[in-house]
């Protein structure tokens, strides 16, 4: 029989599955597939706090997301392949948020967006009693997005990182401020 | 039509254990009553025959034991009123309202998550806003000595105490 597997957060279990690699290793042709990924991210529609404000803004007209490629908000977990985890994640809704991960196809990508589900944020304190400080508790987080919470731009160079794990180069020129 | 003194009357009879009349320019309410736990559902349904409605359910925990406030407001008149219950922490038993107010199940629903009260006759008393598994004692039920007596929490406002054993509990006798 195997061990008991170790519950990290109050009987939350943690993501089982994983992303393996590809059983047909043909370089040339993995990487015309990994630019066309890159440069189509489907994303879900999923928020749980105010950082999906910021998601929502990032979406729209002045700060299009489009212009990445990144703007097919899909309703469904099945047809996407980033999961952006906006907000606050309480330990009522952390076992969805696993179960959403487990059900996206490979291969997937996670944002952590805003300090809420990279650490708690602002909700971490002795005593609290709802909240999972870190979704990377959980599931595999491949970026983190700072800020309380991030501003569009922050989620932008969040889809340029994952494009920059997808391909192994950033695609965009970098704004000057932070080349200085 | 029932003014705030009406009410008090209507309470004073009830058996209310004190009555407290509130300044609502700083506190939002203008009268309340401390209620013995049996007179709660005929007080409500009097208070909703009137045209009240239920605004919320809150909870806080005092030396004394819990202290379970009802806030009802009314659209024909101005001011808002305050049933309060006192329940001990040991047994945190309380008649449900549902049967005068539906809505009140999800507000007692959320009390019985954070301070463990138990609302005999809520058709649904599941978890409303915690998981059902949350381990541990109900979030936000104080440690020991972290508590203060009901009279250092400002919710007597003007208080006429009428039984001498609540008063005598609360430190208020006379």
């Amino acid at each position: 029989m195997a061990a008991p597997e170790k519950l990290l957060v109050d009987g939350i279990r943690k993501a089982r599955s994983r992303v393996e690699p590809p059983i047909i290793n043909l370089k040339p042709v993995n990487w015309f597939f990994d630019l066309n990924r890159a440069m189509s991210i489907w994303p879900v529609t999923f928020g749980l706090a105010c950082c999906a404000i910021e998601m929502m803004a990032v979406s729209m007209a002045r700060f299009d997301i489009a212009r990445f490629g990144a703007e097919v908000f899909r309703p469904s977990v099945r047809q996407a392949d980033l999961l952006m985890v906006n907000g606050t994640v309480t330990k009522k809704m952390a076992p969805a948020v696993v179960r959403l991960y487990e059900q996206m196809p490979a291969p997937k990508y996670v944002m952590a967006c805003g300090n809420c589900s990279i650490s708690g944020g602002p909700f971490k304190f002795e005593g609290q009693y709802g909240l999972v400080e870190g979704i990377d508790q959980l599931i595999p987080v491949d970026v983190y997005i700072p800020g309380c919470p991030p501003r569009p731009e922050a989620f932008l160079e969040g889809i340029f990182k994952v494009q920059e794990i997808i391909t192994g180069r950033r695609w965009w020129p970098e704004p000057k401020e932070m080349i200085s | 039509m029932n003014g705030p003194e009406q009410w008090l009357n209507d309470w004073r009879k009830a058996g209310a254990l004190s009555l407290s009349r509130h300044d609502p320019a700083k506190e939002g309410i203008t009268v309340s009553a401390f209620l013995p736990a049996a007179a709660l559902i005929s007080s409500a349904e009097k208070l909703g025959q009137a045209g009240y409605t239920l605004l919320d359910i809150s909870a806080l925990e005092a030396l004394e034991g819990l202290v379970v406030t009802y806030h009802f407001d009314s659209f024909k008149e101005p001011g808002r009123l305050a049933l309060r219950v006192l329940v001990s922490p040991r047994k945190p038993a309380l008649p449900s309202l549902y049967s005068v107010f539906q809505g009140a199940e999800w507000h007692e629903r959320e009390a019985a998550d954070f301070f463990g009260l138990v609302f005999e006759n809520n058709p649904n008393l599941i978890p409303l806003l915690l998981p059902d598994d949350l381990p541990g004692p109900p979030p936000l039920r104080k440690k020991n000595g972290a508590l203060s007596p009901i009279s250092k929490l400002g919710l007597l406002g003007q208080a006429e105490i009428i039984d001498p054993g609540f008063g005598a509990a609360c430190g208020l006798g006379e």
